[in-house]
């Protein structure tokens, strides 16, 4: 599949059809991958795709400058470049999507608490294995024990956003929002000490927001200096409301690629903020995000129908 | 030590500078004693104002040294401390620490002519060192001095009560314009490089003090370049983000130098070695 | 002042927690504890998990001397007037365990940014005059780390008063000042024997071969050369903009200002946002990513180091380890030095 992924993007390179292949290349670090911006055919070269495949490339689609742009696309790709067509950000002439059949990603959280702490000197796939080793150990197993929850039920958008849409793609069986509910198990007070144990330890450094392919306001509110929404004092209702409106803003947009918790330093997952917004969408307006870029909007679109029985 | 703690200061008297009101120049007085006695500064250095619950924001000591017993700041309203800062009246309480930074080169500028060249509220850090060259006991230390002195409107015009007293004097030449007139103005009509190329002082024994606008700056350097100006004869002061002052903060270096504490006084020349990150 | 090697002790590791409880006893004990992204440095208790990882923790030490978040003064207005309470002296561990000795060093590097004359900062100063640290070698360094590069070494001293150095069965604790001394004195722990010593030197063998020895480049020349090079343009593409390595960093200390709740508060502050130099005007000196990514690396390895002669990094790899892009400073550097002027 690399093989064939690397041909495809120096083709399209050295044919003009595009300027630019956004993709992934091997990190620096074991199990690590990095964005790759190849402009040259022989950049294409360096071009990986697998399971450690992390970040969500679309996020970059914003910022770059050329005029036409090949997307290494899988399913989280496509899903957030459906919402960015959809608002109108990106020109969807603009993006060749080059849809790769994924099978899920790992998760580096899951990995780490598989080996309790332990280093990673190396690590590899082999087929559906995956090899480990530090410094006096060395373990082996199907990589699918550590896959990223965000991936199971993954959905594929609507066909119509590929360039070449992925062929034989089987995504992850099970339910994305087992953890959801897990804590819609809790008793608010438990939500709330969990919500308020993360917003502790949130540092407020937006890895989350900057890593996100959705979080697109030119200025966000933690900017705003007259009023400061955030103050000084880094009390953790701060970063409470900087993720309560990271959700709000993100209703019926977020596309549920897990990029926000998988960039964050200091492990601070608040992805059922955004599913809890999800399901209401699905549930009560039959919305979902990523899928159709014709779809209207969640906030801001409305119909005779709708529900509105919490309108007092 | 606490560094970032101010000392108190009353304000004694506020005078709004602009038509607009969005300029007003506040005379402050130290409320302890010994402080008030113990103040010393150069002029071009700033302090660190705050209204308590609002902030602090670097400003520029526009008073000079010669003027004893108070400071002023010329402050335009920009955001959350300069707006707090605004609705002050006399009788309420500021915080100041400093003085900080650097200050214009007054004892190597002695002997010299001096050509000030101002912009709008660029004309409150010069005014420190207008007022300290123009004292009885500095003035025969400088040769001539001449002022030119710009703003948008004449309604933009800063320290007019100023600019009037400094008008009156046969050892100054003051040239004040606008960028556009109006039905009252009487005076010159054209922007500051427009006035300094047609005034064309000559650079042999002579120094610039400029502060002003990016884009004025830009013109101005153009212009006094072609006047034979070389770089270390232009003198200017910075303004970046500011929040310690003291050089802990990290926020207002330009390459290797702080402005807070190697500033905010450059010469052209030393501007030149710095990124252009400013 | 120096004591003579002469003078290490030995500490087997099931002594660990009876030596922390000691330490504990005496004074505020805080250690390197936790694992992965949670590891940091916390209040000694029993049965504590310390950490045991390959390079540092994932929170700094300079966490404890500046702060997140710090008040610099209270104030409260009556009747117009306002009074000022100077920052009441904060709880301040008297002894820190467990530190790597990059992040000792960062300490170093960050005292005469706080303490240099004629503005002294006593919240740092304060803090830091009372404290013996007590650091713990590195065995394994970490897959991101790179002290050597920058200066530093795995079994470096400065900055701390006693190293313990891992070896087989426990460790090799050398008092390295005075206070140290005074740590380890009280512990009576029986002198260290000529072959604990000699596996103290092994382990650094092994530590120093493992990370390969620093590149001859002189990298401040070089970037003070690159300023305008085109090859940022290319560099800082990858950049997401966080604060993430900025904030986690042991030797960035940018701070914001600013009143809430009756107090007056610095709080972290990161050159990667663009609200950093930004005039209350709309003017912005740097007006994009590329020079953000820039300032944030020509601080650490040419303007610093103009200052202060050396680089104002540690090699300690948590900005490697953490970066959501994986942009390895490394390699950055690397491509810098490479480049020809
Ligand atoms: C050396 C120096 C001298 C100055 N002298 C004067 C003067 O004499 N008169 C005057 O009106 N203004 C002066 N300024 C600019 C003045 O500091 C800003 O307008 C002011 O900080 C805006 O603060 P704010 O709280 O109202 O704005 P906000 O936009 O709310 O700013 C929040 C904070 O950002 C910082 N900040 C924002 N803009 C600037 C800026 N341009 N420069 C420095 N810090 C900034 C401040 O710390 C401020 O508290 C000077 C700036 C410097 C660096
Ligand atoms: S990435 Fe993590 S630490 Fe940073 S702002 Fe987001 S939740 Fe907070
Ligand atoms: S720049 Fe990176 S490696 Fe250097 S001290 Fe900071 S976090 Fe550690
Ligand atoms: S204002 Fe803080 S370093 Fe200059």
């Amino acid at each position: 599949m690399t093989t064939n992924l690397r041909e495809t993007a120096a083709r399209l390179l050295a044919e003009g059809t595009v300027q630019l292949v956004l993709g992934w290349e091997r990190g620096t670090l074991p199990l690590r991958t990095t964005p790759l911006f190849a402009r040259e055919p022989g950049e294409a070269g360096r071009l990986v795709y697998d399971p450690t495949c992390d970040q969500n490339l679309a996020g970059y689609l914003g910022r770059v400058k050329e005029e036409r742009v090949a997307l290494i696309a899988r399913p989280c790709e496509a899903r957030a470049l459906v919402e960015q067509v959809r608002e109108n950000r990106i020109d969807r002439d603009r993006v060749l999507a080059i849809g790769l059949p994924c099978s899920g990603r790992i998760s580096r959280s899951a990995l780490a608490s598989r080996l309790t702490g332990r280093v990673i000197r190396e690590g590899r796939l082999a087929a559906d294995r995956l090899v480990v080793a530090g410094d006096d150990w060395r373990e082996e197993f199907p990589w699918t024990e550590v896959l990223d929850p965000v991936c199971r039920g993954c959905r594929l958008p609507d066909p119509g956003i590929y360039w070449a849409a992925p062929e034989g793609a089987v995504p992850p069986e099970g339910d994305r929002f087992a953890e959801f509910d897990r804590r819609r198990s809790l008793s608010p007070e438990q939500r709330r000490d969990e919500f308020r144990q993360a917003a502790e330890r949130c540092l407020a450094c937006y890895a989350c927001r900057q890593a996100c392919p959705m979080c697109s306001c030119a200025e966000c509110i933690t900017d705003r200096t007259a009023p400061a929404w955030l103050g000084p004092a880094a009390d953790p209702s701060d970063t409470m409301l900087f993720h309560l409106v990271r959700a709000m803003h993100l209703a019926g947009r977020c596309v549920d690629c897990g990029a926000c918790a998988r960039a964050c330093p200091v492990g601070v997952d608040l992805r059922h903020l955004h599913l809890a917004l999800e399901r209401e969408g699905s549930e009560r307006f039959d919305h979902c995000p990523g899928l159709d870029p014709a779809s209207r909007p969640l906030v801001g679109g409305f119909r005779p129908d709708d529900r509105e029985e919490f309108i007092l | 030590m606490n560094p970032y703690l101010p000392h108190l200061a009353i304000i004694e008297d506020v005078i709004p500078e602009t038509a607009s009101h969005d300029v007003k120049t506040f005379r402050v007085a130290f409320a302890e004693p010994e402080v008030r006695a113990g103040f010393r500064y150069e002029p071009g250095q700033f302090a660190e104002v705050s209204v308590i619950g609002a902030g602090e924001a670097p400003i520029s000591i526009t008073s000079s040294p010669t003027q004893e017993g108070y400071l002023e700041f010329a402050v335009k309203r920009a955001g959350v401390m300069t707006t707090a800062m605004h609705h002050a009246r006399p009788g309420d309480y500021l915080g100041i620490r400093g003085p900080y930074g650097n200050h214009f080169p007054y004892r190597e500028m002695e002997g010299k002519n001096v050509v000030f060249i101002a912009g709008g509220i660029g004309l409150a850090p010069l005014r420190s060192l207008v007022t300290f060259v123009l004292a009885p006991a500095n003035r025969e230390r400088y040769g001539a001095v001449s002022i030119i002195y710009g703003a948008r409107s004449p309604g933009d015009l800063v320290f007019k009560w100023e600019l009037e007293r400094w008008g009156q004097r046969d050892d100054l030449d003051l040239e004040v314009t606008v960028d556009r007139g109006d039905a009252a103005w009487q005076g010159r009509v054209g922007f500051v490089p427009q006035v300094l190329r047609e005034l064309a002082p000559r650079p042999d024994n002579t120094v610039t003090v400029t502060c002003g606008p990016p884009v004025m700056i830009k013109f101005v350097l153009q212009d006094l370049e072609k006047l034979g100006f070389t770089p270390d004869q232009v003198i200017t002061t910075l303004e970046m983000r500011m929040k310690c002052g003291i050089g802990k903060c990290g926020r207002c270096n330009i390459g290797a130098r702080y402005v807070c504490q190697d500033g905010p006084v450059f010469t052209y020349e030393q501007l030149q070695k710095m990124p252009a990150e400013y | 002042m120096k004591d003579s090697p002469a003078l290490a002790v030995f500490l087997t590791c099931d002594q660990v927690p009876r030596v922390l409880a000691a330490s504990a006893g005496r004074g505020s004990t805080w250690v390197a504890a936790g694992r992965g992204e949670e590891s940091g440095f916390v209040p000694y208790r029993p049965g504590l998990c310390l950490a045991r990882e390959a390079g540092p923790t994932r929170h700094t030490l300079k966490a404890l001397f500046f702060p997140r978040a710090e008040v610099l003064f209270g104030y409260e207005i009556v009747d117009g007037v306002p009074r000022l309470h100077p920052a009441c002296s904060p709880d301040r561990p008297a002894v820190v365990f467990g530190a790597r000795p990059c992040d000792a060093r960062a300490l170093v590097l960050l005292d005469p940014v706080f303490e240099e004359p004629p503005h002294v900062d006593g919240l740092w100063g304060g803090r830091r005059q009372a404290i013996t640290l007590v650091g713990m070698g590195c065995e394994r360094p970490g897959p991101a780390c790179f002290c050597p590069a920058v200066g530093g070494d795995p079994l470096g001293e400065e900055g701390l008063d006693v190293l313990m150095v891992p070896v087989e069965g426990g460790y090799v604790v050398r008092p390295l000042t005075e206070r140290g001394r005074a740590w380890t004195e009280p512990l009576e722990l029986p002198a260290a024997r000529p072959d604990q010593e000699a596996a103290a030197e092994a382990t650094a063998a092994r530590a120093r071969e493992r990370l390969g020895a620093p590149p001859a480049v002189d990298l401040q020349a070089a970037l003070g050369r690159h300023f305008e090079h085109p090859l940022w343009d290319r560099l800082h593409e990858r950049c997401l903009g966080c604060a993430a390595c900025t904030y986690l960093c042991p030797t960035c200390h940018c701070f914001d200002v600013g009143d809430e709740d009756g107090r007056r508060w610095r709080r972290w502050d990161s050159c990667m946002f663009p609200t950093f130099t930004l005039h209350a005007s709309g003017h912005n000196p740097r007006t994009g990513g590329k020079e953000r990514m820039r300032q944030r690396l020509m601080h650490k390895f040419c303007y610093y180091p103009e200052r202060r002669g050396r680089p104002a990094c540690v090699g300690c790899g948590r900005c490697v380890e953490i970066c959501p892009a994986n942009l390895d400073l490394r390699s950055v550097l690397a491509q810098l030095e490479g480049v020809q002027a």
